[in-house]
Formats: C-alpha cells, sequence, structure tokens
C-alpha cells in the first residue's frame, strides 16, 4: 500500500476524521456534560475560634491540597501537623460555581496543641466539617471532647497554587 | 542546622547525582535502561520514601525556597535534552519501510489518543477541577497516552543488537513517526490548556506553524553556513559552540513566547540541524555528558518531588491508575500490532513493534511535567501517570525478551555471517569463535586460530564486540553503533586480508556486533555458534593482579565450552610445537589441538612434554593417551617426539623445554600453576618465562571431540 495513492489518503483522511468526531463528541460531551469539582486548595488560617483554654495560645492553620474531588489537608499548630483525608461528593453545577457543597477532612491525633486526648474519649479521630461562604472557610471542628467553630480566611503562601497536593 | 540556600541545592545535587547512578547501575544489572533508575531515584527522594520515612530530614534536605532553583536547574537541563533529542532524530531512520511505519505509527498514536479521551469521561469529573477545560483534559490525556519515547526505545533496540534488523528499522521509523506527531498534538494541548478553548488556540498553533516552517527553510540554510565553517575548520570551536548554544536557547524563548513551550524550540533547532556525522558527533559528545549526567537527574528529582504515591490512599484510586495503565499499553499495543499487522509484518515482529512501542521513559515525564506546571493535571494523576510512565518502561524489556529471545538475535546475527557449508560427507564443520578486542593488535591470534582450524570443514569467526560502558550516550544510537560495527568490520577485513596462505581467507566470517558485557556476550554467542573452541588474548587486568582475572576469566570460568588463552610472545612461526601433559582432561584439549595443528601442516612437529603424576586416574588417563596416539596416521606420528620427565618443579621442565619451540601449550592444571582456583601469581610464572608463545587450554566438554573432522575414528576421553 503506497501512501501517496488515492486509495491510501483515502484511508488516513477517514482514519484521522473518525478521530476527529471521536474526539469532538467527547469534547461536546464533555465541556457540557461533566463537572469537575471547584477547586479549594489554599492556605487558611483558622480565626474567631471558640476555643478551649488549652488551645488558645496556638495559632492554627489549615491547608488544603486537592487532586480533583480527592482532598488532603494538614492542619498545623505551633509545634504539630496533623495529616487530613477527604472527599468532595456530589458536584453540581451550582456547588461548582459557589463552592458552597460542605465537605469533611479527616485524621487522627493523640493531642491538639497543649490538649490531651480526654481519658474518657479513647478514639483520636479529628474531623472538620467546613463548607465557602465566598471566599471564606466557615466550619467546625471535633476531636476528643472538644468541640467549636471556626472561620478560615485565605492565606497568600508559595504553597497556595491553583491545585496542589 | 541552618544552611544558605545555595549550599543546600549544592548538597542536593551531590545527592542526587549520586543516588542516580546507583540506582541507575541497580537497573543496569537487572536489563533496564539506566533511565528507569534515574526516575526511580527522583521517586524516592520525594515524598513517596524519603519524606514518608524520613520527613524532617526530608524538609531539611528539600525545603521549599529551595526548589525553584532546582527547578530552573532541571528546565535548563531539559532545553539541552531536548535538543540532543532533536539532533539524534536523523531523517535516516524515516528510510525503513517507510510505507509501513507511516501507517503503523499513526495506528498506534490514534488507537491510545482515543481511548485516553475517553478514559477523560471517566477521570475528569474525579481527578480534574472546573478550572481546567474538559477539552484540554481530554488533549493532555490523549496525548500522554500517545507518547513513545524515541531516545529510549532507540537504547534498547541497540542494546538487543535490533538496529541492523527489518525489527529495529521499522520500530525506529515508527518511534521517529511518533515522536514528531505526539510532540505536535502536545503543543496543541498547550495551546489549548492556556488559551481554554480550541478556537483560542488557533493564533498559537498558526505562529507554531509559521516558526517550524521558518526553521525548515530559513533556520536550515544558516545551519548549512555552520556546516560549511564546520567542514573548513574540521572541529567545533568553542566560539561556534556558544553560537549554537545561544541558538537552542533563542529558539526555546521563542516557542515560549508563541505559546506552546520552551522545549520546542530546542528539540526543533536539533531536528533542523545538518546531520553531518562529525558535526553532530561532535556536537552531541561536547554537551550530553554534562546534560545528562549532571542536569538529567535534577529534573527527575525535581520531577519525584512531585510524585506522591502515598496520594493513591483508596483501593478505588488504585483502580483508576490501573485503568490508566490499561488503556495506555492496551492502546498502544494493540494500535501497533493491528497496523502491523495489516501492513504485512509477521506475527512475531508485530508483537514486539506492539511492546517496543509502549516504551515512554522520559519522554512522557517530559511531558507530565508540563501537564502539571500548566495545571492541566492534578497531582494524583501526575502520580499515576508517572506510575504509567514507569511500568510501560519496565516491561518493555521482559516482554521483548519474552517475543524476541536475544538467543534468537544472537542466532539471526551468527547465521546471518555464516554461509551454507558444501559438506561432502557427514564430517562435522569444526568453529573456531576469536575474541578480537583490538584488530589492528591479534594477527597472531587469527593466526593461531587458523592453524588450529585448517583448511578443512571448519569456519573462524573473528569476534569483535564493541563495549558500550554507559547505555545513553549518543555513541549508544543506533545510527553511530552501526557506523562503529562498519568501521571494526573494516579493520577486521582488512586483517583478514593480510593472513597467509589467501586460500585460508575464505573459512574466516567476522562476526561483529555490540555488547553491554563482552564476556557474556562472547559466551552467549558460542552457544549460538554451537563453537568448538573460544580463543581469546591474554591480557592483564586493570583492577585485579591475575591475567587470568576480569574479562578473560569469566570466559573461562562460565563458558559452556573449550576455551584456550593465548599469550603471544611475538613468535611469528607456529611450526614447532610443544606441549605439556600430565594426564588430565584440560591437558587432553590441548593435545588435541597440538594434533590439530599438526595435521594442517605437514612441517609442523610436536614435542610432548610428559609429566607422571600420582594421579589415581594416571594409568586410565595414560590409556587414553595411547589410544589417541593409536589411532594416528602414520605421516602425523612420526613427527611427535614424547619425553617422560620426573622432576619435582615441572613448570620449571617446561620453561626450559620452551627455549626451542614456537608454541607452548598447557591446560588450566595444578601442575602447570594455571589451576581456575588458584590463577594468579603462579599463572604468571609460567606466562611471564615461557620462552615462547603460550597456549592455556580449559576443557569443558568431555563429548565434543577436536579431531573429529579430521579423523573417522576418534576416542571421546
Amino acid at each position: 500500500m503506497s501512501h501517496f495513492n488515492l486509495k491510501s489518503l483515502t484511508f488516513y483522511g477517514v482514519m484521522i476524521g473518525s478521530v476527529l468526531v471521536l474526539f469532538n463528541i467527547v469534547s461536546v460531551y464533555g465541556e457540557s456534560s461533566l463537572k469537575a469539582p471547584p477547586n479549594i486548595a489554599g492556605n487558611y488560617l483558622l480565626e474567631n475560634l471558640n476555643l478551649p483554654d488549652c488551645l488558645k495560645s496556638e495559632k492554627l492553620s489549615l491547608t488544603i491540597a486537592q487532586s480533583g474531588i480527592y482532598l488532603t489537608g494538614r492542619l498545623t499548630t505551633e509545634n504539630q501537623t496533623i495529616k487530613l483525608n477527604g472527599l468532595l461528593e456530589n458536584i453540581t453545577t451550582e456547588s461548582v460555581t459557589t463552592r458552597s457543597r460542605p465537605f469533611s477532612l479527616m485524621g487522627k491525633t493523640n493531642k491538639l496543641g497543649n490538649c490531651p486526648l480526654a481519658a474518657d474519649n479513647s478514639s483520636p479521630e479529628i474531623q472538620l466539617q467546613t463548607q465557602f461562604q465566598h471566599k471564606t472557610l466557615v466550619g467546625q471542628m471535633q476531636w476528643s471532647n472538644l468541640k467549636f467553630n471556626f472561620t478560615g480566611t485565605p492565606q497568600n503562601s508559595p504553597d497556595n497554587q491553583k491545585s496542589t497536593h | 542546622m541552618h544552611l544558605e540556600p545555595i549550599v543546600l541545592v549544592l548538597i542536593q545535587i551531590v545527592i542526587v547525582i549520586g543516588f542516580s547512578r546507583l540506582m541507575g547501575a541497580a537497573c543496569r544489572q537487572i536489563q533496564q535502561p539506566l533511565v528507569i533508575g534515574e526516575i526511580i531515584a527522583g521517586i524516592l527522594l520525594g515524598p513517596s520514601l524519603l519524606g514518608l520515612i524520613a520527613p524532617d530530614f526530608k524538609l531539611w534536605l528539600f525545603p521549599i525556597e529551595t526548589l525553584p532553583y532546582l527547578n530552573i536547574l532541571s528546565q535548563i537541563g531539559l532545553i539541552f535534552f531536548m535538543f540532543l533529542i532533536g539532533l539524534e532524530l536523523n531523517p535516516k531512520y524515516l528510510s525503513g519501510q517507510l510505507e509501513t511505519a507511516i501507517l503503523t505509527s499513526h495506528v498506534s498514536i490514534l488507537v491510545p489518543f482515543s481511548l485516553g479521551s475517553i478514559l477523560a469521561l471517566l477521570l475528569y469529573p474525579l481527578v480534574s477541577n472546573a478550572d481546567v477545560p474538559f477539552t484540554a483534559f481530554a488533549l493532555f490525556l490523549g496525548a500522554a497516552m500517545s507518547i513513545t519515547a524515541f531516545p529510549v526505545l532507540a537504547r534498547i533496540i541497540t542494546e538487543n543488537n535490533l538496529q541492523g534488523t527489518k525489527l529495529g528499522t521499522l520500530a525506529l521509523t515508527c518511534a521517529a513517526v511518533d515522536d514528531v506527531t505526539a510532540w505536535c498534538l502536545l503543543a496543541l494541548a498547550i495551546a489549548v490548556a492556556r488559551t481554554e478553548t480550541i478556537t483560542g488556540a488557533f493564533p498559537t498553533i498558526i505562529l507554531a506553524i509559521a516558526y517550524i516552517a521558518l526553521m525548515v527553510t530559513f533556520g536550515r540554510k544558516l545551519l548549512q553556513t555552520l556546516l560549511i565553517h564546520y567542514k573548513r575548520t574540521g572541529r567545533l570551536t568553542q566560539l561556534t559552540l556558544a553560537g549554537i548554544y545561544m541558538g537552542i536557547v533563542i529558539s526555546a524563548i521563542i516557542t515560549e513566547l508563541i505559546g506552546i513551550h520552551f522545549i520546542f524550540g530546542a528539540f526543533l533547532l536539533g531536528a533542523v540541524m545538518p546531520k553531518n556525522a562529525g558535526l553532530v558527533k561532535e556536537l552531541a559528545e561536547k554537551t550530553e555528558d554534562f546534560v545528562l549526567i549532571f542536569l538529567l537527574p535534577i529534573f527527575f528529582a525535581y520531577s519525584g518531588l512531585k510524585t506522591e504515591i502515598g496520594l493513591l490512599n483508596r483501593p478505588e484510586l488504585w483502580l483508576l491508575c490501573g485503568a490508566v495503565l490499561a488503556v495506555a499499553i492496551i492502546g498502544k499495543y494493540v494500535g501497533t500490532y493491528v497496523a502491523a499487522r495489516v501492513s504485512g509484518v509477521n506475527n512475531r515482529d508485530a508483537s514486539a513493534l506492539g511492546w517496543l512501542m509502549n516504551t515512554r521513559g522520559l519522554t512522557e515525564l517530559i511531558v507530565l511535567n508540563i501537564g502539571l506546571s500548566l495545571g492541566v493535571i492534578t497531582p494524583l494523576l501526575f502520580t499515576m501517570l508517572v506510575i504509567m510512565a514507569l511500568v510501560t518502561t519496565f516491561m518493555t524489556s521482559p516482554l521483548l525478551e519474552w517475543t524476541y529471545p536475544k538467543d534468537k538475535i544472537r542466532l539471526d546475527i551468527v547465521e546471518q555471517e555464516t554461509p551454507e557449508l558444501e559438506t561432502e560427507s557427514t564430517v562435522p564443520i569444526y568453529r573456531v569463535l576469536v575474541a578480537v578486542a583490538n584488530p589492528l593488535t591479534q594477527k597472531g591470534l587469527l593466526n593461531l586460530a587458523i592453524a588450529i582450524a585448517g583448511k578443512g570443514p571448519a569456519i573462524v569467526h573473528p569476534l569483535s564486540l564493541i563495549e558500550f560502558q554507559e547505555n545513553y550516550q549518543f555513541q549508544t544510537t543506533p545510527d553511530q553503533t552501526n557506523r562503529l560495527i562498519k568501521q571494526r568490520r573494516d579493520a577486521l577485513e582488512n586483517l583478514i586480508e593480510t593472513l597467509e596462505p589467501p586460500e585460508i581467507r575464505q573459512n574466516i566470517y567476522p562476526i561483529v556486533t555490540s555488547a553491554h558485557d563482552v564476556s557474556t556476550e562472547t559466551v552467549q554467542i558460542a552457544i549460538a555458534d554451537k563453537a568448538d573452541l573460544i580463543i581469546m588474548g591474554w591480557h592483564r587486568s586493570a583492577f585485579v593482579d591475575n591475567r587470568l582475572g576480569g574479562r578473560v576469566g569469566k570466559i573461562l570460568n562460565n563458558s559452556p565450552v573449550d576455551v584456550a588463552v593465548f599469550v603471544n610472545k611475538q613468535k611469528p612461526q607456529l611450526q614447532s610445537l610443544l606441549v605439556a601433559y600430565a594426564d588430565n582432561i584440560h591437558d587432553d584439549l590441548g593435545f588435541s589441538l597440538a594434533l590439530r595443528m599438526l595435521f594442517n601442516n605437514t612441517d609442523r612437529h610436536l614435542k610432548v612434554l610428559r609429566f607422571n603424576s600420582l594421579s589415581p586416574n594416571s594409568e586410565e588417563s595414560s590409556y587414553e593417551f595411547q589410544k589417541m596416539l593409536a589411532i594416528l596416521p602414520e605421516s602425523v606420528k612420526s613427527r611427535i617426539e614424547i619425553i617422560q620427565i620426573k622432576e619435582s618443579e615441572p613448570i620449571k621442565a617446561v620453561i626450559e623445554a620452551s627455549r626451542d619451540v614456537d608454541l607452548t601449550i598447557a591446560g588450566t592444571s595444578r601442575t602447570w600453576g594455571i589451576e581456575r582456583q588458584t590463577l594468579g601469581r603462579y599463572t604468571d610464572e609460567l606466562a611471564q618465562d615461557c620462552h615462547s608463545s603460550l597456549l592455556i587450554t580449559r576443557r569443558y566438554s568431555r563429548v565434543i571431540s577436536h579431531l573429529a573432522s579430521l579423523i573417522s575414528e576418534v576416542p571421546v576421553s
């Protein structure tokens, strides 16, 4: 088969054309029907806290890294970094634009700042239930027998990129 | 401990280069390309291992503030590496089976590209984010699936000695076409990712096409003047090199400004560079060492720092990773295989081609880093695709070995070099493999091989192996390897032309090929050739105080073929022979070879210095010796003189007797101080003090008779 004759040129034309049509169909469908999660990655300083005494002197910050719906995070105190994991689920067109979908981040730690794990509560699980209100993160943190609300304001840092883990 | 960023960067570089080399060497041990080891080294230094087992140390060694420096170094490395890839891309590669290659390479891109864009439908909602347009994501994923790493594939082909075969040339042509097509696809994906729509990317695409056209026409013309200058001066001056390097960077800047990526500019300049053998060789050799040894490992390390296998922390993520891997492998393999079969390529070659085209290696890593830096792919998808690149590159060599075994390739090489000999009777053809390291200095070795083989039904294969220490030098590109093989073959053929008498030359068929381990390859070729004897020269190893150490020792110890090592004392004649015989199988071999030499030349005579050992089998051996003598024709027997010796120091007796002969032959036995296990200074005594040339023999097979092709009734010792 010589690729300069009409037959093979037609073959290549049909082959490349089919792939272009396929890509076009996939592309149109993807653009119109598929919703990827909104970008929520960033560094947030946790403020306005109704903090217990053992955490009052601490500066708490939350770093969220994101790969699609899969989230990882770091809750940082003065001397401690707690690793967190989470998922962004049930993405809708509205939630993509407003980033309004609530999500949670979970991890484990035996102490939080100067607060020890309560003797009667052996579960070291820490949970942050949160959602965006405009650019601010609002939510509630729960660990041991502690439960308090927080507000997260975005911080500029070299880490704070579009989407990074 | 606080260190200035520059000090930390320097420490990072030392660790990165050292660790890359270490991992590269480990991969070489398991027959994998060096690049795999370097990629793995980068990953291990990142969060996937070092960050996991020593997070504080990793944070100290690679703090965030030093990463921009590493990034810049790695990007500079990438620019020059892309130039080298372009430089390596020779239109010569497009000459082999172009029709089949064009069809195969197009299908091998279109199938994985289509499957990749369909896979994007599954991946986009899960691992991308809303800032990335679906079209750019799908285009990028499709391009990532379609990649074939031309440079890694070219090395695998050279390593397997496929460069001269139909499969090798077809694979190279396909990969070259793939390479160019995939870079175009990537440029399109980048343009779309940056402008967010296909229509928005049109100005970038038009500018890119205009720049390519400019480089192919005006750029090439300008570079022709460089070639004229090079031909006039005969070398690449520092000033010329400075001009070329400036050109690379300027071209990189232009493509970056156009909106594709700076790597394309560097690649393009390399691709349009005149492919004059001397110019390309000098330019590549001057550039590659620093880039490949120093800068490229930094690129791998920088990539590794961004690869976090720990992100795949859910079973469903491993399933997604499996899907990525399956689409990449199946898409490439099926596309290539079907197209090759349709083009008339046989089943085995089509299958081998399918695996070869799956090599993604370094090129894929370059593409992925661009995707990550543009934000088109997320770190999780980046990690999955890095795993895919590693697996697809890692599997190529074993799968190629499975479909196209090296033994088969060796057999093809040997058969190619061996004519169909017409023998009238059932007399077996006697085959001698002569390991010729340097054709200029080993005429004596070849003369000896001819003296042993004779004019009868015999073949002498002078084997010259071109050893590659590194597997990523310019020297190891298929084109360059072919050039080196041709040079060596010419030298060998010139040597053969000087051998006398002329009729002896018709039985000599040189084998020239490349190898990474000369001793292993020699043994393997001897097996493929069904050689009766390997003859090689004696040399002192640079590192071991043992003349039978190093390569010679390795062949002596590992070869399942009889071996003779020649210590040439520059005696032109091989008329008077001396065999030091002490009733063991290695001396039997020496005696057989001496008898062959007697058969082959009626002027030769042999003195056998028989040492009566206290060996329990000496009577039996003595019987074998007598039996061998008994079957010899009188014309041969009359030229043999047997002398019994009973001295306490047989080596001295042999040395003394060697004064009057041209060649002394001794087995690797304790009697002569050349036992294999105690090789070393004892061996040196005989080799150094022997007045004639010396042939040390080591028998492996008791079945093979070295006299069978000369006389019909031969005892098997």
